[in-house]
């Protein structure tokens, strides 16, 4: 069929074709028949949110740009494109040659968070592949998992063939030439999936099963009987060098607006600080910096490559970066008011509030995240936030001429007290009053409050922790609520009907793939839009499969399902940093050390 | 500040942008083909650009305008060859022109802008006589800004509405002057429907929008494509 007659027939009955049309500057559309292996690339959520995520971006330009295989791109389809597809019987496409997905050699899907299980089983529906990996046949694509939920895939595992398990620049590479060397001397899906587990990082979870004591107990996964030459345990791969490292230069310049509408650079992988709930700050240690003088390079590159008007300068607390300050300077003497810079998550302090003035001028607004309002909770979490720092920051941003305030709190975290949540609101107002009382902006300001429930996430010191039930979530949140009204605070949720869904299936194991196959069966998409969050088809879903999700948010006993997966700090180290908590200590953790 | 025309095709899969989409996308084009824009003055400074109609989304063009300044004076060819390579595919810069001084900008003069449509099903002479033949056609516009809805006359911008035969497309194209183009002639041959040759009238104090015209005439059109647009005399 002619693929390029076939998609404006299409596209005309979508409500926002440009999410699926591709041809965006700067996006490579290699040969088909050339590449010795071609990979799809799948962001599972909508266009627009997947062309803010630089991870998967990042990968499509290595392999595009510095070796002869191929990937392409795919995110999830609308309900609408869906519906097109479904009655009209065509495959899910990749953006760049159109091709069906059955009709690639591998898929790689970039896993962020556990919202998205139900568009990858979609996608792969779609796509025409198989959803259980047991059941695919010689030549159905391999499938791939990345991203920070492959150090934690249990209940997605039957789905997929494989997880890369990390940063996974080096380890992509290898597994494509391997397999390409594989597929020449014809070797079975099996036997390539034997010597994949050779490269560091890679996890095929068919290879290991839960055993069992003498006496009923769970030893954990092992490799499955008469599997001897796979490794125990998956070591989790980062780059080692970021000054020398791929990076994309020339980036993909969207039509449809995506969330962040921006051209990136990263400043530093990992994290200094090790907030004990925060996977981030446990998957990608050691901090790994790149030069003032590289980076200014790229930059200036990126922006000519483009035509962006907008920077972001990337990296978890991005004002940990020694030499920020002069690199916005930089920027700023290069290209003045015509280029916004971006500072998507700066540390509470005073001088970030300087920092995020000097690249834009005509903010009006910040963002910060104390997560916990005593400071005997913060010390718990290691947030290393003083009370007075927290006033100082917004003192200056009210100084600065800004008049709204956005704040990021957590309810539910381990040790919480009633006087905890309580200290939310007294903090709040304090720090309205304190705001106010220094403003230089004309209008009143004003404070948003995010609240999230704390979730317990793997390969962290908080991993064993107890998850609060829906109910507390919502009668701590309604507290909240009722204290901090419209018009001086807004204050919103992070959905707890959401939360409890990624705690579940965050720290489940693998029967609770039955759980996400079945609530896909019955309809559930987009399970991190609200307005399609169908929670209903989860709720009959656990007890059609006789699962009950209340026992997942308990406090967590015995091997757990993400211990075949070394993610570089050893379980002495959580143990003793879960033991501080409940101490109310806090750690420095740039002095934390690899195992 | 010297002022330019540029006339841009859209053909592919560019044309399923939106207006604001083609917008953002032309204009980071100029940022990347570095020629000497002129900005606008204040805390976020622009390129001073302004565009010609919108299109609808799906519509292929061989007439896109866009009017730019420069802070300083360019021959059209250098223009030319400075943007068209960093243009997205699907875009092609056919034609850059100097405008003088005095010329008036891009959106203060009456337009005609002339359509090929593909339309779903057959015997539309009919509707199309029945329609031309009123000299009102009334329809029901949102206002904007909480104004109420209000009843809008659409036909004194409906110019010319033809069936053309299908077999002599070429040749109709050829008496308005307009050497057909390979590619987007394609979408005849793959599609069933009648072609019907469409002018309209754009002005400051109204226009027709595809979308009235498709309900005028009861009937839905499957594809589209902007011909040619000239100043209304
Ligand atoms: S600052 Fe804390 S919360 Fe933020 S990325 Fe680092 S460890 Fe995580």
């Amino acid at each position: 069929m002619n693929n390029e007659g076939l998609t404006p027939r299409l596209l005309n009955r979508v409500s926002s074709p440009s999410r699926y049309t591709g041809g965006e500057f700067n996006s490579i559309k290699k040969n088909w028949e050339t590449a010795p292996i071609r990979m799809a690339m799948i962001y599972p959520d909508l266009y627009e949110i997947g062309m803010s995520n630089s991870g998967h971006l990042l990968l499509y330009y290595l392999i595009n740009e510095t070796t002869p295989h191929l990937i392409e791109r795919t995110y999830a389809p609308y309900f609408d494109l869906e519906e097109i597809l479904r009655k009209e019987k065509i495959p899910l496409f990749s953006l760049e040659s159109r091709q069906p997905l059955n009709k690639f050699d591998i898929i790689g899907f970039s896993l962020q968070y556990e919202l998205t299980f139900t568009n990858v089983l979609n996608i792969l529906d779609l796509g025409g592949i198989p959803l259980l990996q047991k059941d695919r046949s010689e030549n159905d694509p391999l499938i791939i998992g990345g991203g920070p939920v492959a150090s934690y895939p249990e209940s997605m595992a039957p789905f997929f063939d494989l997880f890369f398990v990390g940063e996974a620049e080096e380890g992509l590479l290898e597994i494509l030439n391997k397999i390409t060397s594989l597929k020449s001397k014809q070797t079975s899906r099996q036997d390539i999936l034997l010597e994949l587990t050779s490269i560091e990082g890679v996890y095929v979870p068919s290879l290991y099963e839960e055993k069992y004591s003498q006496e009923g107990v769970s030893l954990g996964l092992e490799p499955v009987n008469g599997c001897t030459g796979i490794p125990r345990i998956i070591n989790r791969r980062i780059i080692k060098d970021l000054e020398c490292a791929y990076f994309p230069l020339k980036q993909m310049v969207p039509f449809k607006a995506p969330v962040h509408d921006r051209a990136v650079v990263e400043l530093f992988r990992g994290c200094y600080r090790g907030c004990r709930f925060c996977l981030a700050g446990y998957l990608y240690r050691p901090v790994r910096f790149r030069s003032l003088p590289l980076l200014q390079e790229q930059s200036s590159k990126i922006i000519e490559n483009t035509g962006f008007d907008t920077l972001g300068l990337t990296s978890f607390n991005s004002s940990d970066y020694p030499n920020l300050k002069e690199l916005i300077l930089f920027l700023k003497k290069s290209y003045g008011d015509k280029l916004t810079l971006s500072l998507p998550s700066l540390g509470m302090r005073a001088s970030s509030v300087e920092l995020a003035c000097i690249s834009d001028k005509r903010r009006t607004n910040l963002t910060f995240a104390p997560e916990a309002a005593s400071e005997r909770l913060r010390k718990v979490i290691n947030k290393n936030l003083t009370e007075e720092e927290i006033f100082n920051t917004v003192k200056e941003t009210a100084k600065q001429g800004m008049d709204l305030l956005k704040l990021y709190f957590m309810v539910g975290l381990p040790t919480e007290r009633e006087e905890d949540v309580q200290a939310i609101v007294s903090l709040v107002k304090e720090l309205h009053k304190t705001a106010n009382a220094h403003r230089t902006s004309k209008r009143p300001f004003h404070l948003n409050i995010t609240v999230s429930p704390f979730i317990p996430k793997p390969h962290t010191p908080f991993e064993r922790e107890k998850q609060l039930s829906i109910k507390d979530c919502y009668e701590k949140i309604g507290y909240l609520k009722s204290q901090l009204r419209e018009p001086l605070f807004t204050l919103r949720e992070h959905d707890p009907l959401m939360s409890f869904l990624e705690g579940v299936f965050g720290r489940g194991g693998r029967n609770l793939h039955r759980v996400i196959l079945s609530a896909f069966r019955k309809g559930a998409r987009f399970d991190a839009w609200e307005e399609h969050l169908k929670i209903n088809y989860y709720q009959q879903a656990f007890v059609e499969e006789e699962i009950d999700p209340l026992s997942y948010l308990e406090e967590k006993e015995g091997p757990l399902p993400w211990g075949v997966i070394n993610c570089g700090l050893s379980a002495e180290l959580l143990k003793r940093e879960r033991d501080k908590a409940f101490r109310e200590e806090e750690s420095d953790a740039s002095l934390f050390t690899d195992i | 500040m010297p002022r330019y025309l540029l006339i841009f095709n859209r053909k592919r899969s560019v044309r399923f942008l939106s207006h604001l989409e083609e917008v953002r996308a032309l204009e980071r084009t100029l940022r990347r083909s570095k020629i000497p824009l002129s900005y606008s003055q204040g805390f976020s400074p622009r390129p001073i650009m302004s565009f010609g109609p919108p299109i609808p989304v799906g519509f292929s063009s061989r007439v896109q305008l866009m009017e730019i300044k420069l802070d300083k004076q360019l021959t059209p060819e250098e223009i030319f060859f400075m943007i068209n390579p960093t243009l997205p595919y699907g875009y092609n810069l056919s034609e850059v022109k100097f405008l003088n001084e005095n010329y008036p900008s891009l959106g203060s003069f009456p337009l005609e802008i002339s359509y090929l449509l593909l339309i779903e099903g057959n015997g539309l002479k009919l509707s199309i006589n029945s329609f031309l033949s009123q000299p009102y056609y009334q329809v029901l516009r949102e206002g904007n800004r909480k104004k109420k809805e209000k009843l809008f006359n659409i036909r004194p911008f409906v110019l010319h509405l033809e069936v053309i035969n299908r077999a002599e497309v070429n040749d109709f194209l050829k008496t308005i002057n307009i050497s057909k183009d390979p590619y987007e002639i394609t979408w005849l041959m793959h599609n069933q429907g009648t072609v019907i040759f469409f002018q309209s009238l754009y002005t400051t104090e109204g226009s027709v929008k595809i979308t009235e015209l498709e309900k005028a005439l009861n009937v839905k059109i499957i594809d589209g494509e902007r011909i040619n647009l000239t100043r209304h005399r």
